[in-house]
């Protein structure tokens, strides 16, 4: 009963930090907990789709005839394989919709009934799937981040069989390619105008000539089979050669999760490390707050003890003075957290293409608490051990001990500065009492700069280019494997308009390296390959280029050498060294066209150019397409919709890390301020007495708080420079960025730090605003 | 004739007690000279520091009107209040209240400084003539808690007069030493009155009240009495303490 007294009291007399370690515990539980829930209602939803959709745990996507009787009896030897479905679908690499063109590949194929329809507002799926009439289309919501394009729109997809019109009725789940991190869509249109479709191609085409027919093959693993997708994938290509015989590509159940939940995982990776140091920030708080009190408090605790109150009551009440202020935040944090965690599901939807549920799973969040209330508790019981070491005698008679030092550092005490001088003073004679308030401040800049990093990356031409993203103001797409002298007349028409920077000559296609699927850049000049990280480009016919990813997948080094397989041609290459690429997250290789040419692919298939005037891009765009629009099509490059939805969400995650910063920085200064204003209040009166006004003193408070934040900003800036690279590695390794190389710019660095500065100052200011309150009288001992 | 530094008319203070008031001065009325050493004696309770205090301009009055240089202190803003404090009035607290971050030096200068009527060269040489006087000089550089009390309070009597104030207020300067630390600080401010330094000093200290020109004796928030006597000599300390303990006496102290 009596600590419960002594709770009520402290709580009583503590508002202020009661309320701010609230608010601190409220911020971090719920953003955590929905972030959590968010990512894992995600990751569950595509696995449930997954499985309603009847997936098959590899799919590969394959032209008709190469899906031949050999292939699949083949198949079904295999101890591994339950069984194969195959569901028949065409190809197209050319589509249209509100005026925008894409050149990603689209599988037309027939509904089942398996699949759902989300309905007008996109918040549940219809009970029922509706037939789709003639002309009509279900597309995954992924399909929208391309053109974009809504129900109603009409989607023009150009085969080399025919040109079909359909209107999109709705969108559907699809969980296999439907996320808009996935490049391959399949589109389901009605079953007669699929047959129309199988009858226009076999007009022209038979299914040999490989013109568009194609299976899509869903393969199923053996209950007995135990080793990984990966694996059984590349031991199933090894057996029967299916990846290497595939016309596009394939995709274990484990890659459509990846890749499906990639974007999500990597903001939610983000943010939960933010929440971490967050939560670091609160501890370093508390361990404040609990160090302060305990000093201030000390007289008190000396007249407990005297009363006859052990070590131990005094530290379960200062323990339960600080883990209620959490429970209680957390247990708000909670409760806010289940409409965080619908809103981050809505925000999800268009990237995933899946919708989750959005309810809080409580046991999940329960152990999340848990563990941030066990650590938290463990610093408390640490900090409390001072009690055991306070002696009732000592603590009345003598009170603490003298909270200032003689400081090494002595700055002068100027007229002109005067109060700024005294600030300094201030500071530097108890500058460990700022000391968590520094780190603070210094792991605030640390992760703002790290952000805004990362923010202006996507915004910055040569920071993608440096990580192997090809950047170009016009493209042009080959018919048939370009000519060099075709290349020669191309480059001198676009030259008349403007000169070139760069112009990249490649084919893209997916080979086999040992077996394993990989997605391979064919480069007719490897020299220009950019985000080469060790080694060189693989310029001769013998050499192949890897990612960091492929090297720690395969264990492969710089000299090693690979087998590179691609339908019945195989040859082996070695490793001329290592890039990055964001393509296929980093499991990509890259080689030369004359290597292609030993490996049958015939390249280039595509050209990209970078202008020196891009400002003439479409003029040149319209007069490659007249001269030579039967062997080509240019296209003027547009940033898509995903790669703005990046930025956005980039730039929104920005907002978020800088508003948490600002919200923690006042509560920090708040925190602060309070204990050495309760410190200083004796000097406070002095100044007062001495002539300063109750302005001059808030200044010389905020003055130094400022700097307080700019040594915290230096040390943080120091982080950042020594932290920020490895961090952004280790969270965009998914993404296959492997090499991030921060580009810290003047701006990049002044717009955390002054945001930084500018809120501790003014937060000081305004907070420092009872020294107006303080009455000289208060100096009487009358 | 002497000139009128600053008066009190109907001076009260009261404060919030227990959902009611208490009074602690009753319309005090009140006339300090130019170049006196005036000494408010009383019990404790009896509203000496708080008369100090209003009359100083450090705490607000409750009714009536304090008037220096045609100004009431009793309304005029904080920001013109605090202005005073670094140009017209000295400050000497019981517990000596030196700022603990600077050294006695700082604590000198800093109000000097706030003071802008003189350069920083200026306020600085006069701080170290200040230091020699008080006897100080050679603990300059040290932190208020590194020096013994009697230097503390002789660093705060400097600090109080760096800015040549008219009017030296002390509130029971000799409270907190020991008796020859006393006698020191006393030597000082007497020192200082007869070269014309204006003095207001509230004690409960005989021998502090004995440097005294003129005495009021406070009881229950009113003066009740006033003593004038001659100037201090040190000679004549005997026969003086007789003559202020016998009114003492009479006032019941």
């Amino acid at each position: 009963m009596e600590i419960f007294t002594l709770l009520k009291a402290n709580i009583r007399h503590r508002k202020g930090t009661f309320i701010s370690i609230l608010i601190l515990m409220l911020i971090i539980v719920t953003a955590m907990t929905a972030i959590f829930n968010a990512s894992d209602n995600g990751n569950l939803a595509v696995e449930q789709a997954l499985q309603r959709v009847h997936s098959g745990d590899l799919i590969v996507y394959i032209n008709e005839s190469a899906y031949t009787e050999e292939l699949q009896a083949s198949l079904l030897e295999q101890d591994s394989v339950d069984k194969v479905v195959p569901v028949p679908a065409f190809w197209t690499e050319s589509s249209e919709a509100n005026g925008k063109k894409s050149h990603e590949t689209a599988f037309l194929r027939t509904l089942t009934p398996d699949y759902q329809i989300l309905n007008e507002t996109k918040t549940e799926y219809e009970p029922e799937t509706p037939p789709l009439n003639p002309g009509e289309i279900y597309v995954p919501l992924g399909v929208q981040a391309k053109y974009p394009c809504a129900i109603g729109d009409t989607i023009h997809y150009t085969t080399t069989f025919g040109e079909y019109d359909f209107v999109v009725k709705g969108f559907i789940e699809e969980p296999n390619n439907g996320g808009s991190m996935m490049g391959w869509k399949q589109i389901f249109v009605s079953n007669s105008d699929f047959t129309q479709m199988e009858q226009d191609y076999g007009k022209l085409y038979t299914k040999e000539e490989n013109m568009g027919t194609m299976y899509i093959l869903h393969i199923f693993k053996s209950p007995d089979c135990t080793v990984s997708d990966a694996t059984w994938k590349q031991e199933l290509n090894l057996e029967t050669g299916i990846i290497d015989i595939a016309a596009m590509g394939s995709l274990t159940k484990a890659q459509v999760l990846h890749y499906t939940g990639l974007f999500n995982t990597i903001i939610s990776n983000i943010l939960i490390v933010f929440l971490c140091l967050l939560f670091v920030i609160v501890l370093i708080i508390i361990s404040h707050s609990l160090s302060s009190s305990i000093e201030a408090d000390y007289i008190n605790l000396g007249i407990l003890k005297a009363q006859g109150f052990t070590t131990g009551k005094l530290q379960a009440v200062l323990l339960l003075q600080y883990l209620s202020a959490e429970v209680a935040g957390a247990a708000l944090g909670l409760i806010l957290a289940i409409p965080l965690t619908a809103a981050l599901v809505r925000l999800y939807l268009p990237i995933t293409a899946i919708l989750a549920d959005h309810t809080v799973s409580l046991n999940k969040s329960l152990i999340c608490i848990l563990v941030l209330l066990l650590l938290s508790t463990v610093i408390l019981l640490c900090l409390t051990q001072k009690v055991g070491k306070l002696s009732p005698v000592r603590a009345l008679s003598a009170g603490q001990a003298d909270q200032y030092f003689d400081s090494r550092f002595h700055f002068a005490i100027t007229q002109k500065l005067l109060t700024g001088s005294l600030a300094l003073r201030q500071f530097t004679s108890a500058s460990r009492r700022y000391l968590s308030s520094i780190l603070v401040a210094a792991i605030l800049v640390f992760f703002m700069l790290t952000i805004t990093v990362l923010a202006n990356m996507a915004n910055s031409k040569a920071a993608l280019e440096s990580m192997g993203y090809i950047y170009s103001d016009l493209i042009i797409y080959f018919q048939e494997p370009a000519s060099d002298s075709q290349i020669e007349d191309i480059e001198a028409e676009i030259t008349l308009h403007s000169p070139i920077n760069k112009a990249y000559y490649l084919t893209n296609q997916y080979i086999s390296i040992d077996g394993y699927e990989i997605y391979c850049f064919i480069f007719r000049d490897p020299e220009i390959i950019a985000g080469i990280t060790r080694g060189r480009a693989p310029l001769y016919s013998n050499e192949v280029l890897i990612t960091d990813i492929v090297a720690s997948e395969l264990d492969l080094d710089i000299g090693d050498t690979v087998l590179l397989s691609n339908y019945h041609s195989r040859e082996e290459f070695m490793i001329s060294g290592f890039f990055q690429s964001t393509n296929d997250t980093g499991m990509v290789i890259a080689i030369s066209s004359k290597a292609g040419d030993k490996l049958d692919i015939q390249s280039p298939t595509r050209a990209h150019f970078s202008l020196q005037d891009p400002s003439m891009v479409q003029e040149i765009a319209d007069s490659l397409n007249d001269k030579y629009g039967t062997t080509l099509e240019a296209q003027v490059v547009e940033t898509d919709s995903f790669t703005n939805l990046i930025r956005t969400a980039l730039d929104a995650i920005k907002v978020v890390i800088y508003s948490f910063s600002i919200v923690f920085a006042l509560v920090v200064v708040y925190m602060v301020c309070s204990k050495i204003f309760i410190k200083e209040r004796i000097d406070i009166g002095i100044y007062k007495a001495m002539g300063f006004t109750a302005a001059s003193l808030r200044l010389q408070f905020a003055f130094r708080f400022l700097i307080v934040a700019g040594s915290g900003s230096v040390l943080g800036v120091i982080l950042s420079f020594l932290l920020s690279n490895r961090l952004l590695n280790s969270l965009l390794r998914l993404m296959g960025i492997t090499n991030f190389e921060s580009d810290f710019t003047i701006a990049s660095i002044l717009l955390p730090v002054l945001l930084l500065c500018l809120c501790f100052f003014l937060f000081a200011y305004l907070i420092s605003g009872r020294i107006k309150r303080v009455a000289i009288r208060d100096l009487v001992t009358e | 004739m002497k000139q009128t530094i600053l008066s009190a008319k109907d001076l009260c203070k009261s404060f919030a007690h227990n959902g009611g008031q208490l009074h602690i001065l009753s319309h005090i009325n009140l006339t300090l000279y130019e170049g006196d050493f005036t000494v408010i004696m009383g019990a404790s309770g009896s509203g000496k520091s708080t008369l100090l205090y209003a009359l100083s301009g450090m705490d607000r009055a409750t009714a009536g009107e304090i008037i220096y240089q045609d100004s009431n202190l009793a309304t005029i803003s904080e920001k013109k209040l605090a202005e005073l404090r670094h140009t017209d009035f000295g400050f000497i607290f019981q517990q000596i209240h030196l700022v603990s971050n600077l050294s006695l030096f700082e604590n000198i200068v800093v109000p000097g400084y706030l003071n802008k009527q003189s350069s920083a060269s200026e306020i600085n040489a006069r701080a170290n003539s200040l230091l020699e006087q008080v006897g100080i000089s050679h603990v300059k550089t040290h932190l208020p808690s590194q020096v013994s009390g009697g230097e503390q309070q002789r660093c705060a009597i400097a600090r109080a007069i760096i800015h040549q104030p008219k009017l030296l207020f002390a509130d029971e300067p000799t409270g907190a030493l020991n008796r020859r630390n006393t006698t020191e600080v006393l030597n000082l401010l007497t020192d200082l009155n007869t070269r014309g330094q204006s003095i207001l000093m509230v004690t409960h200290d005989m021998r502090a009240a004995l440097r005294a020109g003129r005495i009021l004796y406070l009881a229950d928030g009113t003066i009740i009495g006033e003593l004038s006597l001659p100037p201090y000599s040190a000679e004549e300390e005997k026969s003086r303490e007789a003559q202020v303990n016998a009114w003492l006496n009479s006032m019941e102290w």
